[in-house]
């Protein structure tokens, strides 16, 4: 890959890469660190010839696992919620409809959180997802399945309060 | 039992990725949604998740220059390539440092290596008496222990200076 080619590969997958680290690891100076050096070992790495799907897949396989290792070694699975909060603009939810899909997600674990990204943001597939985490290809879907609920039942939850409040 | 699978469920999450509700196959999807649970889950997390991540590019900071990206990356790329090559000079370095300080203590094991070769000389007829033998027991001996210590610091010396030329 030369430099012209990676700038386009870069723009085009950098943003769809930092809102993936961003919401999953809920922590900024984080998502941007593990950006960098996500875009480093892609580099690095002796890749064969691929086209760009393939190799956003690769590239987000090696985020991935960057944040899980980051997880790891600090061994805390819960980081603060960014208190950071970007300037309103125009198109952008209200300040409280933003704190809450921050929480009702950061209350799944960094797995559930990766497998949900993946599958309905990035569209990736059972084997890539599989790939990607290091999970074995059958226990994605239950793993999925049991996230999606899990999900599912906190927006519920969620939207239930808000009524409850409203009245 | 609650249903865990839907046969359109990778149709549904298409529609929420690409947007399409509102439309006609989106239309039909909410619609067969109302009627699956699955479908239904699908498209509630589904949704959240797009509005998290839409959430996500507004709070978006500025990326960094892919062209410091592809520049660290080389940089990096050249280091790696510096350690795999210095490598070998490592590990012959450290073997000739444990040499060196084992080299009196191994000279101590020569009586009794010789004891425990007795058997094996007679048994073979080999000549062991030189294992018992002081040494260096003359000046040509002295002359060349003290030659082959310097070498090997001279070696020593040349390879840490070349290694950390190279890096």
């Amino acid at each position: 890959m030369d430099e012209a080619s990676f700038r386009l590969f870069y723009e085009h997958s950098a943003p769809r890469l930092f809102a993936y680290l961003l919401r999953v690891s809920s922590d900024r100076a984080l998502a941007e660190d593990l950006l960098q050096e996500s875009y480093c070992r892609f580099l690095s790495s002796k890749l064969p010839e691929m086209n760009e799907p393939a190799q956003q897949s690769y590239l987000f396989r090696i985020a991935t696992n960057l944040l899980r290792d980051r997880w790891r070694r600090h061994k805390s699975n819960e980081s603060p919620i960014p208190e950071n909060f970007p300037e309103p603009s125009s198109g952008t939810p209200p300040l409280d409809r933003q704190l809450e899909l921050r929480q009702a997600f950061h209350q799944l674990k960094l797995r559930e959180r990766q497998l949900l990204w993946l599958a309905y943001v990035e569209g990736s597939n059972h084997k890539e997802i599989a790939e990607a985490t290091g999970l074995r290809h059958g226990s994605v879907r239950l793993l999925l399945f049991r996230a999606r609920r899990k999900l599912a039942n906190l927006i519920r939850a969620g939207t239930s309060s808000e009524t409850e409040r409203s009245k | 039992m609650n249903r865990v699978i839907c046969e359109r469920e990778d149709q549904t999450a298409a529609v929420i990725r690409s947007g399409t509700i509102g439309d006609d196959i989106g239309d039909h999807t909410a619609a067969h949604a109302q009627r699956c649970p699955v479908c239904a889950e699908i498209l509630l997390v589904g949704e959240f998740l797009h509005a998290n991540a839409a959430l996500a590019h507004h709070e978006r900071t500025t990326l960094p220059d892919p062209a410091i990206l592809w520049q660290k990356a080389r940089r990096q790329a050249t280091q790696q390539a510096v350690r795999r090559a210095v490598r070998p000079i490592r590990f012959m370095k450290i073997i000739a440092c444990v040499a060196f300080a084992c080299a009196p203590w191994l000279r101590s094991l020569l009586p009794m290596a010789r004891e425990l070769a007795v058997p094996w000389s007679k048994a073979f007829d080999l000549n062991l008496a030189f294992l018992s033998k002081p040494w260096p027991a003359t000046a040509g001996q002295l002359t060349f222990l003290v030659g082959l210590s310097g070498t090997t610091i001279l070696l020593l010396a040349l390879s840490s200076w070349y290694m950390l030329r190279q890096e």
